[in-house]
């Protein structure tokens, strides 16, 4: 590898001094809404030579001086062409309008726009329309939840929106919003994701081979873009639901200038649970006699970004996002209620500085906290803590050439961690006022990768990624005997440096094109992580606490090889891909047999460390045009992990690990107005820890256990069916409503969300349990466009 | 929290009918699941007891139960089905010298409801605070051993109680309360509860040690990490149960004798986990549950605990 990477870096640089030739760059964008298009293709007709458009909606190509057609494309939008005479640097910004597709035309999708052409592999991308049109629980549509329906990623635990990806835990996911990393992006304890559709404009994920400006998690980056705001008139959208209700608002403040979205969430889930469970219990249905109605289940969403184009060269952008969670359910736990949630703020600047240059400066503001209050009389009190993430980053897209699109760039990221600080509450708290010690961390980052045309056929993309870690003071470093009793202790001042790591992360991935139609590709992945949830369950508390690596625990890290297959069918119509990985992870955490994490200002005493590995295969079938759409996603996988201390020291495998993984989206349009649309999911079942036998005790049965995750659920399924409704819409009115109608579980498959042993009627009676979340479900909702 | 629709036969009434089609409800719903789990041998549990009152204190040796979904209940007081182990040489001693062969129980009422329940008990040993205690048990050719150290126990200073009335339907909640000094600069652990006087004949039995009223284990641990130097007030709470819905078992002209006792760090985190997992829910939103770490040796499961008692008795007056 190390040869390859030589070999390109040469021909990197002869290419560096041919002689100059002139180059047509700008930005393309939608139209309708005057927003940046990112991953449209740029080619020149008739020739093999074309590139796409960056994250940011920026395209730069150099030509030969002379005449030619340039074509530029976008899913869902008419192609467009231009043709000019090349003399110098020319800036070409494009407007593509959206296609009015007729149901039932087929319109095949522009040629190169596709997977088999890009070096990338090993990601997915989800528009917001698509991810509207599954059908979902109770109409509420979920980012996070929809991902689960494509290869590779799954859900840690049914029914919530914490995700495994490629075998990961769902803290190795990056999760951006606006490039703003979210810590807790789940709400309600994971049944919602904080990403209100309404506000978002696509999602996509890298379960490998993430772009070198990406780091600082090991299984994949979660990309969440909020809408940019319409700069051509005001519209909006908004909805009404069981669970929630929502607004958005977007327009221009400066026509083709300035604009403007806001979007507003509120779900008020308890009071729908109350009001139901009430009636319920008046009614006297079976299971509700005991309902308790105090329960309290509330959230809220904000978002607002705001564009402000300067000029042709200058782009400003500022989105923000607040969330917050508020939860206390009898059923779950009478004792504790929690308070968590996110703010973030980005604020960003695209300069174009020549025909070939573009840069993008980024500063990411992220706040989350989170509280837990204990009810109970004698230890009444409430735990607050939050962390915050402070970065800067400098980014610059360099198009040497038709052949190098150089990227490189610099980030600083600054870590602040409160894990807690306790207060009693109530009248007949007998709790003290108690501190848990911050922490902090600073990470200073540089990159550059290259995406580079070897021949016509092979194409590569590699690059390094060089990390260092600082954590600092003031800090109190004790030191343990090998059984971690403690012996001393060491204290670092304000700045010092208590602890200091850095790495290399080179990734390189290369395509083959066999045909137009066919590519083969593969990558390598190298990746740290520098901070750590410590949680110790499988949906996640937003108690969970984040850690920063320190003396004990160590950066996580993984490798991670992939081989894929790409190709399109039936012209086009199809796009079919396979793909096998294999992952090693090392310095995985898991938390001892018995761990105390609550309010332990000594983690590092009740986590243990060892390696993981998984590997898979990934089938994709998608058809994305005509009358009949979805797609077929399977997953075979094994994910595990051998830690020292825990499972006798064995291999076991991760909750999580799923071997078969199959899902089956399609919708159907009939006309015009009516559309019918279907999930059917399979996975088979997690793995749970179960007892070997009880012993009395004072009384008392209780249990012991012997081995950790070694007892295998049974399978998951449902078959979920919904049908959209756009009534016909007079000329004048400017208002879309939609309709949908749904069944969510049409089959009522009783689906294990936990299951666990429990005292019975005595204490020294046992018996096994299982909870499930939804039987068959079914809802309306009604949305509207304005 | 849990999603379901409702399900009902009845055809009668229209508006029920409208409900359950298309309501949709929170609640849990937990119901009943087959697992089958693999076999595997029994172990030996141990349930030991020495504290700074007067003995004779006892050692219970039982096996485990690796059918876990059959009860043990018999239904008779201080008795379940666990299989007793009989014929085991078991010796106590400590760290000054005292040594002490277990025999059978006496001749007492309680021996004729333990009959065969595999206790043994102390002819001479007497538990001191501030010493160390060694409990070595010989079954056939297998030996097993622990030790625990007796920490002292500050005295309660006063004990009270206050009324808080009971739910509709309920009789109210006589709520005991404490009153000591929490000695500082050291780590302390404690273990609180009650009983009433006349209940029992024997404080020293492990097992009557915590007094099981219907589905509720009465205890209540401590860990002075955020204790004032100066507890005023402290309720003692009425214990931990997997319903979890009950009250105190105190009523007007009951006497209560309420128990302070100390615990070492490795005897709190054992009752920890004990009490933990009347709340486990599979590791969905708990940890994935693991065994409690026993102090005694060769893959045994239970506890030999030493304990420093503190107590004082209250009388709640007639109405």
């Amino acid at each position: 590898m190390k040869h390859i990477f030589l070999l390109t870096l040469i021909i990197f640089f002869c290419q560096i001094a041919q002689a100059q030739k002139p180059s047509i760059y700008g930005v393309v964008t939608d139209k309708s809404t005057g927003e940046l298009l990112p991953g449209a293709t740029v080619w020149v007709n008739g020739s093999n030579v074309g590139t796409s458009t960056n994250k940011y909606g920026f395209y730069s190509l150099r030509l030969h001086q002379g005449s030619h057609t340039i074509q530029y494309s976008f899913i869902g939008f008419d192609p467009q062409s231009e043709t000019l005479v090349l003399k110098k640097d020319t800036t070409i910004n494009i407007e593509l309008t959206k296609s009015i597709i007729q149901v039932g035309e087929i319109s095949v999708s522009a040629k190169k726009k596709d997977r088999v052409n890009p070096v990338e592999m090993s990601t997915q991308t989800l528009e917001i329309n698509t991810i509207k049109s599954i059908p979902a629980m109770m109409g509420e549509a979920d980012v996070l939840k929809s991902l689960q329906f494509l290869p590779g990623i799954q859900t840690t635990n049914e029914g919530t929106t914490n995700l495994s990806i490629r075998g990961g835990s769902f803290d190795q996911n990056l999760i951006l919003l606006d490039e703003a990393p979210v810590y807790n992006a789940s709400h309600a304890l994971g049944f919602f994701s904080t990403f209100n559709p309404d506000a978002i404009q696509s999602v996509k994920v890298y379960k490998a081979a993430y772009p070198l400006e990406y780091g600082g998690r090991i299984s994949s980056v979660i990309d969440v873009r909020m809408k940019e705001g319409n700069n051509k008139k005001l519209s909006g959208s908004g909805g009404v639901g069981l669970i929630s209700s929502r607004l958005m608002l977007e327009g221009p403040i400066k026509k083709d200038t300035a604009s403007f979205m806001i979007s507003g969430r509120y779900s008020y889930a308890g009071f729908t649970a109350n009001s139901l469970g009430s009636l319920g219990k008046e009614l006297n249905f079976g299971t509700l006699k005991n309902f308790n109605n105090n329960n309290e289940i509330n959230f809220f969403d904000l978002n607002a970004k705001f564009n402000y184009k300067l000029n042709d060269r200058n782009h400003l952008f500022f989105s923000t996002y607040a969330g917050h969670d508020h939860f206390y359910y009898y059923d779950i736990n009478n004792k504790s209620e929690l308070n968590w949630g996110n703010l973030t703020g980005t604020l960003r600047w695209n300069h174009i500085f020549s025909s070939k240059l573009f840069s993008n400066t980024t500063m990411v503001f992220s706040n989350y906290r989170y509280a837990y209050i204990l009810l109970d009389d004698a230890m009444h009190f409430s735990w607050s803590s939050n962390l915050k993430e402070a970065d800067l980053k400098v980014h610059f897209d360099y198009f040497l050439n038709p052949d190098n699109h150089f990227r490189f760039g610099v980030a600083f990221e600054n870590h602040f961690y409160a894990p807690g600080f306790i207060e009693p509450r109530g009248d007949y708290s007998i709790i003290t006022p108690f501190s848990l010690d911050d922490k902090r961390a600073l990470i200073v980052a540089a990159y550059f990768e290259n995406d580079q045309l070897i021949t016509d056929k092979l194409r590569i993309d590699y690059g390094l990624r060089y990390v260092t870690f600082f954590q600092l003071g003031a800090e109190k470093v004790y030191h343990y005997s090998e059984n971690f009793e403690r012996l001393d202790s060491a204290f670092y001042s304000h700045n010092e440096i208590v602890q200091f790591y850095q790495g290399l992360e080179p990734r390189i991935s290369l395509r083959y094109l066999i045909n137009d139609n066919n590519s083969i590709k593969a990558s390598f992945t190298r990746s740290k992580q520098y901070q750590h949830l410590v949680s110790n369950s499988s949906v996640g508390m937003p108690t969970d606490v984040w850690l920063p690596a320190d003396s004990y625990i160590k950066p996580q890290s993984s490798n991670q090889y992939a081989l894929g297959y790409f190709s399109n069918l039936f012209e086009n119509q199809i796009e079919f891909s396979a793909e096998i990985y294999y992952k090693d992870m090392f310095n995985l955490i898991d938390y001892k047999d018995n761990a105390d994490l609550f309010l332990n200002n000594n983690i590092e005493t009740q986590v243990l460390s060892g390696k993981g590995k998984s590997f898979g295969l990934e089938l994709f079938f998608r058809k994305d045009v005509g009358r009949f759409t979805g797609w077929v996603s399977y997953t075979l996988s094994k994910t595990s992990r051998k830690i020292e201390g825990i499972n006798n020291n064995e291999w076991y495998p991760a909750r999580y690990d799923h071997r078969h993984n199959l899902s089956l989206i399609m919708k159907y349009d009939f006309n015009d107005y009516w559309s019918f649309s279907s999930v059917f999911k399979y996975t088979s079942g997690g793995n749970i820890t179960v007892p070997e036998g009880t012993f009395n005790f004072q009384g008392v049965a209780f249990q012991y256990y012997t081995a950790r995750n070694g007892y295998l659920l049974p399978a998951y399924h449902r078959q979920d069916i919904a049908f959209t409704y756009k009534p016909h819409r007079h000329e004048h009115n400017n208002w879309k409503g939609e309709w949908n109608f749904g069944v969510y579980n049409v089959y009522d498959r009783k689906n294990v969300f936990a299951a666990f042993v429990k005292q019975g009627g005595n204490l020294t009676q046992y018996s096994a349990k299982k909870m499930y979340l939804y039987g068959i479900i079914p809802y309306v909702s009604y949305n509207i466009k304005f | 929290m849990c999603l379901t629709i409702l399900n009902s036969d009845s055809m009668k009434n229209y508006l029920h009918q409208l409900i359950i089609l298309f309501v949709l409800l929170l609640s849990g719903c937990v119901t009943d699941f087959d697992m089958e789990l693999k076999d595997a041998e029994p172990r030996l549990v141990v349930d030991g007891l020495i504290t700074s009152n007067p003995g004779p204190y006892y050692v219970r040796l039982i096996k485990s139960n690796v059918a876990i979904f059959n009860s043990t209940d018999t239904g008779i007081p201080f008795t379940d089905n666990a299989e007793a182990v009989l014929d085991a040489l078991i010796i106590i001693s400590d760290d000054r010298g005292q040594i002490d062969t277990l025999g059978p129980l006496d001749n007492s009422n309680i021996r004729y409801l333990t009959y065969e329940q595999g206790y043994y008990q102390t002819n001479k040993i007497q538990g001191i605070p501030g010493h160390t205690y060694y409990l070595n048990i010989r079954i056939k050719d297998k030996v097993y051993s622990a030790e625990c150290y007796m920490p002292t126990v500050p005295l309660i200073d006063s004990v009270d109680y206050i009324i808080e009335k009971g739910e509709i339907g309920k009789s109210d909640n006589y709520i005991p309360r404490l009153y000591f000094e929490e000695p500082q600069n050291e780590e302390n652990f404690y273990l609180i509860n009650y009983y009433k006087v006349g209940y029992h004949e024997s404080e020293n039995l492990s097992y009557l040690d915590f007094i099981v009223h219907y589905d509720f284990w009465h205890n209540f641990i401590l860990s002075d990490k955020y204790l004032d130097p100066n507890v005023k007030a402290l309720r003692v709470e009425n214990g931990s149960s997997p319903n979890d819905q009950g009250y105190y078992w105190i009523f007007p002209g009951d006497e209560i004798n309420i128990r302070l006792m100390s615990l070492t760090a490795g005897t709190y985190d054992y009752y920890k986990i004990l009490l933990e997992q009347f709340e486990y829910d599979g590791g969905t939103y708990k940890p994935a549950p693991a065994s409690p770490l026993t102090n005694v040796s060769n893959g045994a499961l239970g506890f030999f605990r030493a304990s420093a008692v503190s107590q004082k008795k209250i009388k709640i007056p007639e109405n």
